[in-house]
C-alpha cells in the first residue's frame, strides 16, 4: 500500500489534504511539525507533503535531514507553503514539487499521482 | 519597543517596554488580530525576528488573505521574519504543557524580539485551575522575557480585571467596537501599563487601508501644558472697519468665535480674515460646508481674489464633507495642516462640526481648550465660526458655557427685522484684555467688500432680531 505523510501544524490545512489522499485511495500518515514527521520515515511513506512553517523544525529542515538520510533520499517531497519568499531557488531543488497556499487540492493529488502512481487497490483478502 | 501604530506610541508613552508581556484583549472582531500583526511586520519590516503562534482552528492562510486587504502586509516577511505556527493541536492533545513546550523551543531556536500568542482564551479555557494559567503565563512570559523578547497575548473576550494573566502580565489593552446612537465607534483603552505612565482612558481608533490608526484624546495628549502668552503684534481682520472697532485687529495667536445663525456673514467674515494670507502669514481654511469652488465663487461675489494665493500655496483649502468623523481625528488633522503649513491665519468655518463629532458631548470644553492652546503655542491666530440656532430671537446659545471663557474675542452676528427689512448686524461681545467698541453695527456686503457701519442710535433691539425705533414713523 503506498503511504503519503502528511506534515502540516495546521489542523484544517492538515485534515483537507488527509481527506482528499484518503478518498483518492492513498494511505496517509500524519505529523504535524518536522521532528515528529522524521520520526514517522520509518514506516516508509512512499511520498511526503509537507508545510514549511512549523513549530521545533520547519519544513526546510525536516527535508534536507530526510535528504541526508540514504533509507530516504528519494522519496518526494513535495512543499506546501505561504512562506514561499523564504526559500531559496537552491533550496526548492530538493523538493519534486512547491505549491502555493492556497492551493488547489486536484492539482496537488494530480502531481502526487504524477510521483508515486495511483494508489493501489485494497486487496483486502479473504478469511477462506 | 516601537508600534508604528500611529497614536498608539503617544498612548503608550513610546511604545511597549522592550521584554514585557502584554494582553490584548477584546470580542471577536474588535482588531487584536490586526493590531498584533500591524506591529508583527512592523517589527520584522526593520529586521527582527517574530513568532507568532496561533491556538485557533483557523488556517493561516485565512488571515493572510484578511491581511493581504491592508497596506502594511508584506507577504515577503512570513516565513523569512515572521514565523507563524500553529500550537492548536498540541493543546487539544497535550494541553498547556505542549503549548510550553512547543513555544519554549521555539523561542530559543532563533533569537526574537516579538512573540505573539492568538488565542489566549482557549488556553485559559483549557486551564483546569487559576494556578495552572497563571504557570502557563509565567512560563511563557519568562522563556520570552529572558530573551529580550516582547510577548503579547490576544484574549478574544474582556477578562475579569482578578484574573491570573491580569496580574501576570506588564500590561492590559482593551479593544472595543461599540454602537453609540446610530454609530459603530471603536475605542482603545490601556487599562494597565507597568514601568511607563501612559494616556489614561478611552482613545478612538479605526481600521483603515493602512491599519490601525489610534487618535488619542486630544486633551489627554496635551495635557498639563501651559497656555501661551499671547503676542503683542495685531492681525487685521481683513475688514477694516472690525479692526478700528476691535481697536487694531486680532492679536496674534488668539481665538475668535463668530456666533450668528445661518446666512448671517460668519462665513464672509472669516474669508476676509483669510484673504489676507501671504508669504508670511500662510493662511488655511478648514471647513465642513463649502469646496473649493463654491468658497471661491463666494469670495468672488464680495471682491475677493482666492486664485493667486491658492496658486502660490499662501492659501490652503482644507474640506471635510460632513459625515461621521471622530472628534480627534478632526483635531488632529487640523493640527497636522496647521504645523506642516505653518498656518498664521486659520478660518475653521462650522466649528459646531467638532461637537457633533463627539461621541461624548462633555469632552467639548476640554477638547477646544486643549486644540485652541495647541494652536496659540504654533502661534496661529484662529477664527471660528458657530452656527447658532435660531434665525431671530433673544437666546444667544454659546457651544458651551465654558467655551466662552477659553477664547479671547466673541462676536455676534444677527438678523434684524427693520421695517420690514432684514438687517444683518453685529456686536463684540468681548475682546480679552483690549478696549473695544461696543456699538452695534449693521454688516454690508458689496463688490468693493465688507463694510460695517454704525446704526442710528435711534435703533435699538437689534439683538433681539426685532429692531424697535425710537422714532417710530421715521424709516431709516
Amino acid at each position: 500500500m503506498k503511504r503519503v505523510l502528511v506534515v502540516d501544524d495546521e489542523f484544517l490545512v492538515a485534515e483537507l489534504i488527509v481527506y482528499a489522499l484518503e478518498e483518492r485511495g492513498y494511505h496517509v500518515l500524519q505529523a504535524f511539525n518536522g521532528k515528529s514527521a522524521l520520526a514517522q520515515m520509518n514506516k516508509s511513506p512512499a511520498l511526503v507533503i509537507t508545510d514549511f512553517m512549523m513549530p521545533l523544525m520547519n519544513g526546510l529542515e525536516f527535508a534536507l535531514s530526510v535528504r541526508d538520510d540514504r533509507n530516504w533520499n528519494d522519496v518526494p517531497i513535495i512543499l506546501i507553503s505561504a512562506a514561499q519568499a523564504a526559500i531559496s531557488e537552491e533550496n526548492r531543488r530538493i523538493f519534486a514539487a512547491v505549491f502555493e497556499k492556497p492551493f488547489d487540492v486536484q492539482a496537488v493529488l494530480g502531481k502526487v499521482e504524477e510521483l508515486i502512481g495511483p494508489p493501489e487497490p485494497d486487496r483486502g483478502g479473504t478469511l477462506f | 519597543m516601537t508600534t508604528s501604530i500611529p497614536g498608539l506610541d503617544t498612548v503608550l508613552n513610546g511604545g511597549l517596554v522592550a521584554g514585557g508581556s502584554y494582553v490584548l484583549q477584546g470580542r471577536p472582531g474588535a482588531g487584536k488580530t490586526i493590531l498584533a500583526n500591524q506591529i508583527a511586520f512592523h517589527r520584522a519590516g526593520l529586521g527582527e525576528k517574530v513568532l507568532f503562534v496561533t491556538l485557533l482552528s483557523e488556517a493561516h492562510e485565512h488571515l493572510f488573505k484578511l491581511l493581504s486587504t491592508l497596506s502594511f502586509f508584506d507577504r515577503s516577511q512570513i516565513g523569512t521574519n515572521i514565523q507563524f505556527v500553529s500550537a492548536y493541536r498540541e493543546m487539544v492533545t497535550e494541553g498547556l504543557d505542549g503549548i510550553v513546550h512547543i513555544i519554549r523551543r521555539e523561542i530559543a531556536r532563533e533569537k526574537r524580539t516579538l512573540f505573539v500568542l492568538d488565542g489566549l482564551l482557549n488556553a485559559h479555557y483549557q486551564a483546569q485551575s487559576r494556578d495552572q494559567i497563571k504557570r502557563f503565563v509565567a512560563e511563557l512570559q519568562g522563556h520570552a522575557g529572558f530573551g529580550g523578547c516582547t510577548s503579547l497575548f490576544l484574549a478574544s473576550a474582556r477578562l475579569s480585571d482578578d484574573s491570573p494573566e491580569h496580574t501576570m502580565v506588564d500590561g492590559v489593552i482593551d479593544l472595543a467596537d461599540e454602537i453609540v446612537g446610530a454609530r459603530s465607534v471603536r475605542r482603545i483603552e490601556v487599562r494597565k501599563m507597568r514601568g511607563s505612565s501612559m494616556l489614561r482612558g478611552l482613545h478612538n481608533f479605526e481600521i483603515t487601508d493602512s491599519g490601525i490608526v489610534v487618535y488619542p484624546r486630544l486633551e489627554a495628549a496635551y495635557k498639563g501644558m501651559a497656555e501661551p502668552e499671547l503676542a503683542s503684534e495685531m492681525l487685521s481682520s481683513g475688514v477694516e472697519d472690525l479692526d478700528n472697532a476691535l481697536g487694531g485687529g486680532f492679536r496674534s495667536g488668539s481665538f475668535t468665535l463668530l456666533m450668528g445663525p445661518s446666512g448671517v456673514g460668519k462665513t464672509m467674515l472669516g474669508l476676509n480674515f483669510i484673504s489676507r494670507a501671504s508669504h508670511a502669514e500662510p493662511a488655511l481654511f478648514f471647513g465642513f460646508y463649502e469646496g473649493p469652488e463654491r468658497l471661491k465663487e463666494k469670495a468672488t461675489a464680495i471682491g475677493l481674489d482666492f486664485d493667486p494665493p491658492i496658486k502660490s500655496g499662501t492659501l490652503k483649502v482644507e474640506w471635510n464633507p460632513l459625515g461621521e468623523d471622530l472628534l480627534d481625528r478632526l483635531g488632529e488633522r487640523l493640527l497636522r495642516q496647521v504645523r506642516e503649513q505653518g498656518t498664521r491665519r486659520l478660518f475653521i468655518d462650522g466649528a459646531g462640526a467638532f461637537k457633533r463629532a463627539a461621541v461624548s458631548q462633555s469632552r467639548i470644553v476640554e477638547f477646544f481648550s486643549a486644540l485652541s492652546n495647541q494652536l496659540r503655542a504654533n502661534g496661529t491666530t484662529t477664527v471660528a465660526s458657530w452656527e447658532m440656532p435660531d434665525l431671530f430671537g433673544g437666546s444667544a446659545d454659546t457651544p458651551a458655557p465654558e467655551i466662552s471663557s477659553i477664547v479671547e474675542n466673541i462676536i455676534l452676528l444677527r438678523f434684524a427685522e427693520h421695517y420690514a427689512r432684514i438687517r444683518r448686524v453685529l456686536a463684540i461681545m468681548k475682546v480679552r484684555d483690549c478696549d473695544y467698541d461696543t456699538a452695534v453695527q449693521e454688516i454690508r456686503f458689496g463688490k468693493d467688500g465688507l463694510k460695517l457701519a454704525p446704526l442710528h442710535p435711534a435703533i435699538k433691539d437689534t439683538l433681539d432680531g426685532s429692531a424697535q425705533d425710537a422714532a417710530p414713523h421715521q424709516a431709516r
